[in-house]
């Protein structure tokens, strides 16, 4: 997708376009606004969340506690070409489009 | 009254299809009903009662599934109508445990589209009407779960909860709502919104009934690899010396009356068994609706992409030169305009530059909540809090979008770090209902359920 954002606004003709939604002028009109201000809302988060990480290690790792054989411990379903020390869970794979 | 032959399973279920009948053309609960299939069920259920056979607590009993939850041969809408006519080839974990239970599927729940919503007003084919007032939303996204318990036309439901959709409808309508710990129950046919957030939840009357109802669909499933085994029982666990936390955060001159009520109720049918309450700080309840926003959006983003009309559901009639325009006519046409927006915003959060300035942040503060929760349940061993500000708004009110977030920074904690939450029924005083909501950490479904009973006995059910 090519992207001409300035300021934290988006164009709505590349993102209905890389999301594969037709959207009529109407449409286009009322829903500019309305996914503007999430957008907006979302940037508030820039500059609050300090050194939190964004590793989902420490999320699962409750999960994984007393489980010597769960997904994140068997070497075979951890993404080998990541970067990440802990392999990427299919969530973060499928969202990155890896 | 099944066991002791008082009813048999045939009658019962079709007292509840009669109920439908009366009442669900104004309430809206449900958008499929199973009538044949019910009484086929409810017929085999009389059988094996007669044979001496019966499978247990459940069977016989009639139930109802919100309609993003899988079930083979029953249509499955997620209240969209580009999954119009959609008939999954398979049940989900879920509707199999309670199929093999010997429980009675009455029929399909309405929701928000996809999911996506708090009022069930955004679905494709009907608004869901909070049964106590029918001018007033029943919550969502699982608003017609909990509406068909509080109208009695479905004994207990299944929902979905990705940032409240239990809890928010449960404490509208008046009914039990219990948001178990992510992994806690499989989501294998579960229609994906978010699926780091997403637990299937249950509506209940009564705490006992939730608890039964958790102790059966929870476990570890092969088609969900996110599921495990905890290995905590549901019994009952003394209040004496338990510690809760009341987050100051989640107070604030913004309640209602209603809800500072059923908060000060809570509080006192607690300490009355020997619970201490302490206030609390977690400052970083201040950015988890933003993080939930995006990391909900961008996990809708890409789970609703496989809807494209080529292989089910809905498909554009208008002539298209590419498969590309074909597709995104299929989408335009069959999504709701919540469902775009929402896509719409993901899709932008994980764009080449969105990834970094808004998806990454969102990580990061999605941890801060952790680590935060953890620490506190390292002191605590569960959180009390109000579900929403108020009772049922009128549908139609105009609520602002700073008043929306404000909504979500009640529930999807829970959802963003995985713990379980329970919302539970206090006394009217207004006349609609108002439910407080009780946290724990992983796992700790036995601390939420003898906190729930013991406020449950103060409202004298």
């Amino acid at each position: 997708m090519k992207e001409t954002e300035h300021n934290n606004t988006f164009d709505i003709d590349a993102v209905s376009a890389a999301a594969h939604i037709f959207l009529t002028e109407d449409e286009k009109a009322k829903m500019t606004a309305d996914v503007q201000k999430v957008i907006d809302f979302a940037g508030t988060l820039e500059g609050q969340c300090g050194d939190g990480g964004t590793c989902f290690e420490e999320r699962y790792a409750p999960l994984r506690a007393d489980e010597p054989e769960s997904r994140f411990a068997r070497e075979d379903m951890l993404d080998s070409s990541s970067s990440d020390k802990c392999g990427k869970p299919y969530v973060m794979r499928v969202v990155e489009g890896e | 009254m099944l066991s002791r032959r008082e009813i048999s399973a045939v009658e019962l279920t079709q007292a509840f299809l009669s109920r439908i009948d009366a009442t669900d053309t104004e309430t809206g609960a449900f958008i499929t009903v199973d009538r044949e299939g019910a009484l086929c069920s409810a017929r085999e259920s009389d059988k094996r009662r007669a044979a001496g056979e019966s499978l247990g607590i459940f069977d016989g009993i009639p139930y109802s599934l919100k309609d993003n939850i899988s079930t083979k041969g029953i249509e499955t809408t997620c209240a969209s109508r580009i999954l119009r006519g959609y008939i999954p080839p398979y049940d989900a974990t879920v509707a199999a445990k309670l199929k093999n239970s010997g429980a009675v599927l009455l029929g399909k729940n309405n929701l928000d589209e996809f999911g996506m919503g708090s009022e069930t007003v955004n679905g494709a084919y009907m608004l869901c009407r909070n049964p106590h007032d029918r001018s007033r939303i029943a919550g969502g996204s699982s608003g017609g779960s909990a509406a068909s318990v509080a109208d009695g036309t479905s004994v207990f439901s299944l929902g979905s909860d990705t940032g409240g959709s239990v809890r928010l409808p449960a404490s509208h309508c008046g009914v039990v709502g219990l948001k178990p710990t992510y992994s806690a129950v499989s989501r294998y046919g579960l229609v994906s919104y978010a699926s780091s957030l997403d637990v299937v939840g249950m509506l209940c009357k009564n705490v006992a009934d939730t608890r039964a109802v958790f102790d059966l669909i929870r476990g570890r499933d092969i088609y969900d690899q996110t599921t495990r085994d905890f290995s905590r029982s549901c019994g009952d666990i003394s209040l004496k010396g338990l510690r809760i936390a009341l987050p100051k955060e989640l107070l604030g001159a913004d309640l209602s009356d209603e809800v500072s009520i059923a908060l000060d109720f809570s509080i006192k049918m607690l300490e009355a068994e020997g619970a201490i309450i302490e206030e609390v700080s977690l400052p970083s309840i201040k950015q988890s609706a933003a993080a939930y926003l995006v990391l909900s959006m961008a996990e809708a983003s890409s789970n609703l992409g496989r809807y494209d009309g080529i292989r089910y559901g809905h498909r554009s009639e208008m002539t298209a030169e590419t498969v590309g325009e074909h597709i995104s006519r299929t989408r335009g046409e069959g999504f709701g305009d919540e469902v775009k927006r929402r896509i719409l915003a993901g899709t932008y959060f994980l764009s080449e530059n969105g990834r970094e300035k808004y998806y990454k942040n969102a990580l990061s503060a999605m941890n801060l909540i952790c680590a935060e929760y953890a620490a506190l349940f390292e002191r605590f061993d569960a959180m009390i809090s109000p579900v929403a500000t108020r009772s049922a708004k009128k549908i139609g009110e105009k609520t602002t979008k700073a008043e929306g977030y404000r909504e979500d920074e009640f529930t999807v904690c829970a959802n963003l770090t995985g713990i379980p939450a329970i919302s539970v029924p206090c006394p009217c005083v207004s006349g609609m209902p108002v439910g407080i909501q009780l946290s724990a950490s992983h796992g700790r479904e036995d601390v939420l359920f003898s906190l729930s009973d013991a406020i449950e006995r103060g409202t004298g059910k």
